[in-house]
């Protein structure tokens, strides 16, 4: 299966759900959501936070991190405190924006589903 | 209940979850506990002494501080909290300051040789006791209740009982033991059960390999 195709049947099962295709796609992934809900609630995090919260490995963190990253919805900040690395991540106004819109749409799905 | 409302009371539930896992090492209960131990060691030896009282609470202090430092954060990470409950924690604060102002008032009305108004003594009474221990029971609910930390009412009761005068009915020493050791015992518990579900090395090996 190609690109293409993989993408008009993700747009197909996105139809069946009634879920819009213009959702967005950085946080339509329950890893980068449940990401996005815990930096949301907080004013910032560190890594070592994100790792015992999210119950991920440190690889695949590191990779949603990058891609919430591209996407400017987080900021990471690496420093030291001590000898210690710190990498402190917080979300930017972007993302947090992207997330309130991303949950509305998501509260649409809900509503408009049958019985 | 809305989808919208669901969603918040989603986040806010993580929020909630997220401020008191920083609860779950015992810390607290273990720092509260000694210092009711302290008192209860204060008056074992006798004479009352503020100033002794105060070094005896200097392992209490130690135990929060070494502790929150060594032991939780590199375990648990760190978090910035945000705004709603940053003025969760100042409102907890004022009121556990009222607290001590109350306390402190009292004591040093007790250890002054002026003429008492009267009303002090009605505190001393009966009823005084009752109000006593509503007054520290309350001022640890409040708190409890800001914080979202609902050991803080067990703690609170144990406290208002603690600190509620009944040395006409047994001595002050054993009941502050035995308070202490009340709240003591489950703060050990938690932190025994915390350093077991997050080793040290699995983080600090992590840490290692994201820098």
């Amino acid at each position: 299966m190609n690109v293409n195709e993989s993408n008009r049947h993700e747009k197909d099962d996105l139809t069946v759900l009634s879920i819009s295709p213009d959702v967005d796609r950085a946080i339509h992934e329950p890893a980068r959501f449940n990401l996005m809900a815990q930096l949301y609630v907080v004013e910032s995090a560190d890594f070592t936070f994100l790792l015992n919260r999210m119950d991920m490995t440190q690889g695949n963190l590191s990779s949603h991190l990058g891609k919430l990253e591209n996407a400017g919805y987080i900021e990471v900040e690496k420093t030291f405190k001590g000898k210690r690395p710190l990498t402190i991540l917080k979300m930017t106004e972007k993302g947090r924006s992207a997330f309130r819109v991303y949950t509305k749409q998501m509260k649409e799905v809900f509503e408009k589903m049958p019985g | 209940m809305t989808e919208q409302t669901k969603i918040d009371h989603l986040l806010k539930t993580i929020e909630k979850k997220t401020f008191i896992s920083f609860f779950q090492d015992g810390i607290l209960d273990i720092f509260l506990g000694l210092i009711m131990l302290a008192c209860a060691v204060n008056a074992y030896i006798g004479d009352n002494n503020d100033n002794r009282l105060i070094w005896l609470m200097a392992p209490a202090v130690a135990v929060w501080v070494v502790g929150k430092y060594f032991l939780t954060l590199p375990r648990m990470g760190y978090i910035k909290v945000n705004a709603e409950r940053k003025l969760k924690i100042v409102k907890a604060v004022i009121v556990m300051a009222s607290l001590v102002l109350v306390g402190v008032f009292f004591a040093v009305m007790e250890g002054s040789h002026v003429q008492l108004p009267g009303w002090i003594d009605w505190v001393k009474s009966y009823g005084g006791r009752v109000l006593n221990f509503l007054f520290i029971f309350g001022v640890f609910s409040v708190i409890a209740s800001l914080l979202d930390l609902n050991r803080l009412y067990y703690i609170g009761f144990l406290y208002a009982v603690g600190l509620t005068p009944t040395s006409m009915w047994f001595p002050n020493t054993v009941k502050f033991s035995l308070v202490g050791s009340l709240i003591v015992i489950p703060g050990v518990f938690l932190m025994v059960r915390f350093l077991k579900q997050h080793p040290l090395g699995k983080v600090e090996k992590l840490e290692e390999v994201h820098r």
